[in-house]
């Protein structure tokens, strides 16, 4: 029999702040097991990392938003698919890195003419340093258009703040391997705004 | 020429990014579907099993301590997670692949019940008025408005022959939502929600006909190429339509292009292509030679891997239809370790890629590289062959064996429950291809076959 969902407004915020401290893999079985409390405070644990990594990739915080709400609309749907080899933040983050390239490779349909006469250019991250903060687009742009196997170590690594280890055991490589890819990403990020800023 | 320090790029790549709002984590929890906590003695697809819940890593109860419980309960584990899995990428037609980390569950549970043959491209008019509607809500309206009066009356069932490597007339993907979801347009909220990106993934799952599996998210895909990992994953899979009848058919249809291929190409990768038998798809066929992977080291995986990279602006979207790969020279090398570091083995597979747009003959698709890491461990090298719209002949003109190894793929991609048209299509085109002139013995055989596993 299929456990009721307990309505998200008789959860006391005690109980919230109980549960907060609980590990992912706790959460995730108390999840299986019908408390959709669980699902709020993995919501609440891992969101902020999506959408900062999100942000990182896309620059606009708009379509930042939106895609951390697919991102997590697809998790539920495939959340039986998740099988612990990686930490469920971990496998989040592979969730919104495949939704973001869906997002920026689906072609445009519908352009508005008003749209159109705007140049689409990111929006540079938060940086104290406005050279920096030029720098950051040029960044974006170059590590969005490094190899499939780099891009995806760069942005996890950097921009996902996953861990190499999780990185390694996601790609079902060694960390060794992994660190390599990261390696020869920024030698080629080098090249290329070195390339760019002369 | 400007230095940039590895650090200074490292610092710029941890940028602080900005903290999202408590509303948007409002959204999701509000989001969050009711109809996630099921039973927990139930798994993901329905099966009552006994005992606990076989989540592997994320649900197991504490009580499971023992190591004995904890070996048996592994054990049982991997060999559902195992098959569940070759299932979940036989279903989104890429046995090869590794893991998909995201399938489209909820894309092919949605998917349309209607023929693709009989999708009709929005009228000009239509295409316009929709374009010019104000809001994203308007526009999910407005095209709502024209996918019901488009599906209304059933519209005739598109010619199978088109022009080599051309695209549908008119924003064919955005026509398509409501012609083949028989005209039950979803609502404008529960496609759009106010983005336009939302309906897009509907838009882009209801292109392909109920045959076909959802898409998968364009990408470089690396494929493994062990040829018991296609064994293994065939055995596991379980297509409504398949017999073991078709997939000997199959393998011989993919045998006989990878003969073709290891005979008449010289380089290491062969492609060949026609165009499909609708308009705006395409049949690519690539066959390479990969050498196995022990010279490396590691003796679980494979050093050799096919990548196939393609242009998003002019490839909407592609998927694997079949697969084949074998060994080379396994009998004559000698046994154990040495033999198989020189082993090699011949894959070929099947793609079938959704165009953007007309193609000019030269045009660039894509690559196809084939990636070695066997030469020592970490170090790749690769090798690459472009794609271009001229590697893809007119369907009606293309060989007899292509032709029938992509409708063989397609009919054992075919669902149980795949609309008769669909079928009927097929068989139709299947007889046009048997009674042609330039159908040799073997082939008609084939063929035969064919239409005897689809009349089933």
């Amino acid at each position: 029999m299929a456990t009721a969902p307990a309505p998200a407004s008789e959860l006391t915020e005690a109980s919230r702040r109980g549960r907060r401290g609980r590990d992912e893999t706790e959460l995730l079985a108390d999840l299986r097991r019908g408390d959709r409390l669980a699902a709020e405070i993995l919501v609440e644990l891992t969101y902020p990392l999506i959408y900062r990594s999100l942000f990182r990739m896309c620059g606009d915080g708009d379509a930042a938003s939106d895609l951390t709400q697919d991102t997590f609309a697809r998790a539920w749907r495939a959340l039986d698919q998740f099988d612990g080899r990686s930490r469920f933040s971990t496998w989040l983050y592979r969730i919104a890195y495949t939704t973001f390239l869906n997002h920026v490779r689906r072609p445009q349909r519908f352009v508005q003419l008003d749209d159109a006469a705007v140049p689409a250019e990111p929006v540079a991250p938060l940086a104290v340093d406005p050279l920096l903060a030029l720098d950051a687009v040029r960044l974006r742009r170059a590590v969005l258009a490094l190899p499939e196997e780099l891009r995806f170590a760069v942005t996890a690594h950097f921009w996902g703040e996953v861990p190499v280890r999780e990185i390694a055991r996601q790609e079902g490589l060694s960390s060794v391997a992994i660190r390599k890819r990261l390696r020869r990403a920024v030698t080629r990020l080098r090249g290329e705004l070195e390339e760019g800023g002369s | 020429m400007t230095r940039i320090s590895r650090r200074r790029i490292e610092h710029g790549l941890r940028l602080p990014a900005p903290a999202p709002g408590a509303e948007l984590g409002r959204r999701i929890k509000d989001q969050i579907p009711d109809d996630l906590f099921g039973a927990p003695e139930e798994t993901s697809r329905g099966d009552r099993i006994s005992g606990p819940p076989p989540a592997t890593g994320a649900g197991q109860p504490r009580t499971w301590g023992r190591p004995a419980v904890w070996a048996v309960a592994a054990s049982v584990v991997v060999a559902l997670g195992a098959g569940w899995l070759a299932t979940r990428m036989f279903e989104t037609a890429d046995p090869l692949s590794p893991a998909p980390i995201v399938a489209a569950p909820a894309e092919s549970e949605s998917a349309p019940a209607a023929a693709v043959d009989q999708l009709a491209p929005l009228e000009v008019g239509e295409t316009e008025s929709v374009a010019q509607a104000s809001s994203s809500r308007e526009r999910s309206e407005r095209r709502a408005a024209v996918i019901a009066k488009q599906s209304t009356p059933p519209r005739e069932s598109s010619p199978a022959r088109e022009p080599a490597v051309a695209a549908p007339a008119a924003r064919p993907d955005s026509a398509v939502a409501g012609a083949a979801t028989g005209g039950a347009a979803p609502a404008p909220d529960e496609t759009d929600g106010g983005r336009g990106a939302a309906f897009d993934d509907r838009e882009r799952l209801d292109l392909a006909p109920a045959s076909l599996p959802a898409e998968r998210p364009m990408a470089r895909q690396t494929q493994s190429l062990d040829p018991g990992q296609v064994a293994a994953k065939r055995a596991l899979a379980k297509p409504a339509r398949d017999s073991a009848r078709l997939e000997r058919v199959m393998d011989d249809l993919l045998e006989t292009a990878a003969d073709r291929a290891g005979s008449e190409s010289t380089s290491a990768i062969s492609i060949d292509g026609t165009s499909g038998r609708t308009a705006g798809r395409l049949v690519l066929l690539v066959s390479a030679t990969v050498r196995d992977g022990l010279a490396s080291g590691n003796a679980e995986r494979l050093a050799g891997a096919i990548e196939l990279e393609l242009d998003p602006t002019l490839v909407k979207a592609y998927r694997l239809l079949a697969s084949h790969a074998r060994d080379l020279g396994a009998d004559t090398a000698p046994t154990g370790v040495a033999a198989r570091a020189a082993a090699t083995r011949r894959v070929t597979a099947l793609y079938e890629l959704e165009i953007a747009g007309d193609l000019d003959r030269n045009t660039g698709l894509g690559t196809v590289r084939l990636r070695d890491n066997g030469k020592a461990k970490d170090v790749e090298e690769s090798t690459g062959r472009g794609i271009v719209a001229a590697d893809f002949a007119h369907w009606a003109t293309t060989t007899v064996s292509l032709r029938l190894t992509a409708l063989g793929a397609e009919i054992a991609l075919l669902p149980g429950d795949a609309p008769p048209e669909v079928v009927a299509s097929l068989r139709a085109e299947l007889e046009r291809l048997r009674a042609g002139a330039d159908v040799d013995e073997v082939s008609a055989r084939r063929a035969d076959e064919l239409l005897d596993v689809l009349s089933r």
